[in-house]
C-alpha cells in the first residue's frame, strides 16, 4: 500500500515535469491568452519533433522539390524573401506573398484574407495548391506511410503508426505554435531590462500614435482585415476578404501583419509590392488611395517628417528578434535527415 | 488493497454495462432514383428531362437524435458525424449505439452537413479526417454534399456536372435539418431519392458549384427533401 502511494505520487510529480520539459510553446509575460485550443492538441516534444521533420521535408509536394520552408525560411522570419509572389513547384508563381510565421497562436484566422480558419487547416492549402506543392492530401499520406522515417514518429507522437489527416496537421501545427518571438530588443525594453535609445524612443512614441491602432502591441497586430490605401493591383486583381466573406464592404481588405522580425521580412504587403521600410511609410504618408472601405483608422492623414521616418524605422528595427531567427530548434532537423539517409 | 479492486470492478461493470443491456438499432440508408435503387454506370432521366449518370455521391450526416412518442424517449448520438459514401456501400449502414429499449415510434432528427463550431475546430479524425475529400482547401469548411457525374445536357468538358455543397458561415450556412417520422423498427431504413436533387436543376446551365454561395444554401435545402422513411 505504502508502495502505491509513493509510486503514485512519483508518477504525478513525473508527469509534471513531463508537462514543463513539453513545453516548447509558451507564453511570454504579459502577452494576451492565445486563441489556439491546446486541449485538443497538446504539444509534446515528438509531436513538435514530427512537424518540424515534415516542414522541411519537400516529400509533402508533388515532383518533392518543395517544402513549406521553401516559401517559410527561418532566417527571414519564415517568409521568402526576395519574391514578392511565392514560388512553387515547376518554378509557378502564386499570387501573393508569403506571410512571415511567428506567434501563430494568437491567431484565429490565416491568408491575407482569412481564407482558413484554423492553424490545423492552414497546410492544407499550400499542398494542395497547384502553383504551391500541387500533391493531394491522401497521396501524401501515402508516402509519409511508405518512408522508413515516418510510421515511428507518428506513433511517438499520436501513439500510432497509421498516418491520417488528423495527424498530420495537427503535428504541423505543433511544430508552428513553438514559433514564438518575444525576444526583441523591444521585448527586452518592456521588461525593463534594456533601454531605447533617443532616437528609438522618439519613433516608438510616434508608432503609438500613428500605428498602434491597427499594429497593437504586444502582438503587432490586432490580425483584424482593414483596407490600407493601397491601390488595386490591376494585374492580379485581388480584392482580398470579399472573396471569402462576398461582402462588398470586404473589397480590398486584407489581414494585418504583424511587424516583429519586419527588418528581415521583406518585402512587404500582400503582394509584395515594397522592399524597403521606408517605401511602407512613404505610402502611409503620402499613398493612401481613398476608397469606401479604406480603414476608418486611416480616414485622417498620417503626416511624419523625414526624421521622424527615420525615428520610426528606428523602433521598427527594435522588433527584431535574432534569438528567433537563428534558434537551433527551429532550422531544418540536420540530424534526422542525415540519419535517414545514412540509412 | 481488496478494497480498490473491488471498486475497480464496480467501475469496469458501470463502463460495460450500458453496451450489453441495449440492442443497437440500426440506421440503414438506400440510394434511389425515382422510386429504383441507384445502380452504377447507369443513366437516368430526371424531372426536367436531363438525362444523368451519378458517379461521385458523398454526403455527411450528423447530430443524430431520436425522439420516442412513449413519453421522456430521448436519445442523442455522441461523436454523431457519419460520411456515407457511395464507392463505400457499408457507409450507408450503421447503428445507433446505445439507445435506450422500448422505442416504438417516434422522430429520427439529423443534420445534412457539418455545424459551424466543427467546422472552425481544427483538424478532426475519422468520419471528419480532412483526407477523405470532403473538405475544402483553399477555403476552411466541410464540403457537406459532393454529387458529381454525367449528363449529356452539360455542355461542358466530357459532359461533367459537379455540385459541391457547404458552407458554415451566414449568410451562406448551408447545413440543414432532416426530421423524419417513423414507427416500429429495429432497422429504420431510410431512403435518399437523388431525382429530388435534380428536380429544380437545369443541368445545361447549371453544371458546377464549388464554394459556399447562395445557390449551395439552396439547392442544400432541395437535398434535405431526398429523405424519405421507406415503408413506415
Amino acid at each position: 500500500m505504502k508502495y502505491g502511494i509513493i509510486l503514485i505520487i512519483a508518477g504525478v510529480l513525473l508527469s509534471a515535469f513531463q508537462a514543463f520539459r513539453n513545453s516548447a510553446f509558451y507564453i511570454p509575460e504579459n502577452w494576451p491568452k492565445p486563441v489556439y485550443n491546446f486541449q485538443v492538441n497538446p504539444t509534446t516534444p515528438a509531436g513538435a519533433e514530427l512537424g518540424r521533420a515534415l516542414f522541411y521535408d519537400p516529400i509533402l509536394s508533388r515532383d518533392s522539390t518543395i517544402s513549406c520552408a521553401s516559401c517559410h525560411s527561418q532566417y527571414t522570419a519564415f517568409t521568402h524573401v526576395d519574391h514578392a509572389l511565392s514560388h512553387g513547384i515547376g518554378d509557378s508563381i502564386g499570387t501573393r506573398n508569403s506571410p512571415a510565421l511567428m506567434n501563430l497562436a494568437w491567431q484565429s484566422k490565416f491568408m491575407w484574407d482569412g481564407a482558413i480558419n484554423h492553424l490545423d487547416m492552414q497546410a492544407l492549402a499550400p499542398i494542395t495548391h497547384p502553383d504551391e506543392m500541387g500533391e493531394s492530401i491522401p497521396a501524401v499520406l501515402t508516402k509519409l506511410q511508405r518512408s522508413e522515417l515516418y510510421p515511428a514518429m507518428f506513433r511517438k507522437a499520436f501513439g500510432s503508426r497509421e498516418v491520417t489527416g488528423e495527424y498530420l496537421l495537427k503535428a504541423l501545427s505543433q511544430f508552428m505554435l513553438t514559433l514564438v518571438s518575444a525576444e526583441s530588443k523591444y521585448d527586452s525594453v518592456m521588461r525593463n531590462q534594456a533601454e531605447f535609445t533617443p532616437q528609438e524612443k522618439n519613433g516608438y512614441q510616434l508608432f503609438r500614435k500613428n500605428c498602434e491602432k491597427c499594429h497593437k502591441e504586444p502582438l503587432f497586430s490586432t490580425f483584424e482585415f482593414r483596407n490600407n490605401g493601397l491601390p488595386a493591383d490591376t494585374f492580379l486583381n485581388d480584392y482580398g476578404r470579399m472573396k471569402i466573406t462576398q461582402n462588398p464592404e470586404d473589397s480590398l481588405l486584407f489581414k494585418i501583419p504583424t511587424l516583429r522580425n519586419i527588418e528581415y521580412s521583406a518585402p512587404y504587403m500582400h503582394d509584395g509590392r515594397y522592399k524597403k521600410i521606408k517605401e511602407v511609410l512613404r505610402h502611409y504618408t503620402s499613398g493612401i488611395e481613398h476608397s469606401q472601405t479604406l480603414a476608418e483608422e486611416l480616414q485622417t492623414p498620417v503626416v511624419l517628417t523625414s526624421n521622424e521616418t527615420v525615428d520610426i524605422t528606428a523602433f521598427l528595427l527594435t522588433l527584431t528578434d535574432k534569438k528567433f531567427l537563428f534558434n537551433p530548434e527551429f532550422s531544418f532537423p540536420q540530424k534526422l535527415f542525415l540519419q535517414k539517409i545514412k540509412k | 488493497m481488496r478494497m480498490i479492486l473491488f471498486l475497480y470492478c464496480i467501475f469496469l461493470t458501470a463502463i460495460v454495462s450500458p453496451l450489453h443491456a441495449q440492442e443497437a438499432f440500426t440506421l440503414a440508408f438506400h440510394p434511389f432514383f425515382q422510386g429504383e435503387p441507384l445502380e452504377n454506370d447507369r443513366f437516368y432521366v430526371t424531372e426536367k428531362g436531363d438525362s444523368v449518370m451519378p458517379e461521385t455521391f458523398k454526403i455527411y450526416l450528423s447530430g443524430f437524435e431520436v425522439k420516442g412518442e412513449n413519453p421522456g424517449f430521448y436519445y442523442k448520438e455522441t461523436e454523431s458525424y457519419h460520411l456515407l459514401d457511395l464507392e463505400n456501400p457499408a457507409s450507408f449502414q450503421f447503428p445507433l449505439r446505445g439507445i435506450p429499449e422500448g422505442l416504438q415510434s417516434g422522430v429520427l432528427h439529423f443534420q445534412l452537413g457539418i455545424d459551424s463550431l466543427t467546422n472552425v475546430s481544427g483538424a478532426m479524425g475519422g468520419a471528419l479526417d480532412p483526407s477523405k475529400g470532403m473538405y475544402w482547401t483553399w477555403q476552411s469548411g466541410y464540403i457537406n454534399l459532393k454529387l458529381e457525374g454525367i449528363s449529356p445536357s452539360n455542355k461542358t468538358r466530357n459532359h461533367e456536372f459537379q455540385f459541391h455543397l457547404g458552407g458554415y458561415l451566414s449568410p451562406f450556412n448551408a447545413v440543414q435539418s432532416v426530421d423524419l417520422p417513423f414507427s416500429g423498427q429495429k432497422t429504420l431504413d431510410v431512403g435518399i431519392d437523388l431525382s429530388v436533387f435534380f428536380r429544380n436543376i437545369e443541368l445545361k446551365t447549371q453544371k458546377s458549384i464549388m464554394s459556399p454561395c447562395k445557390d449551395a444554401v439552396y439547392l442544400s435545402g432541395e437535398a434535405a427533401k431526398m429523405f424519405y422513411i421507406l415503408n413506415p
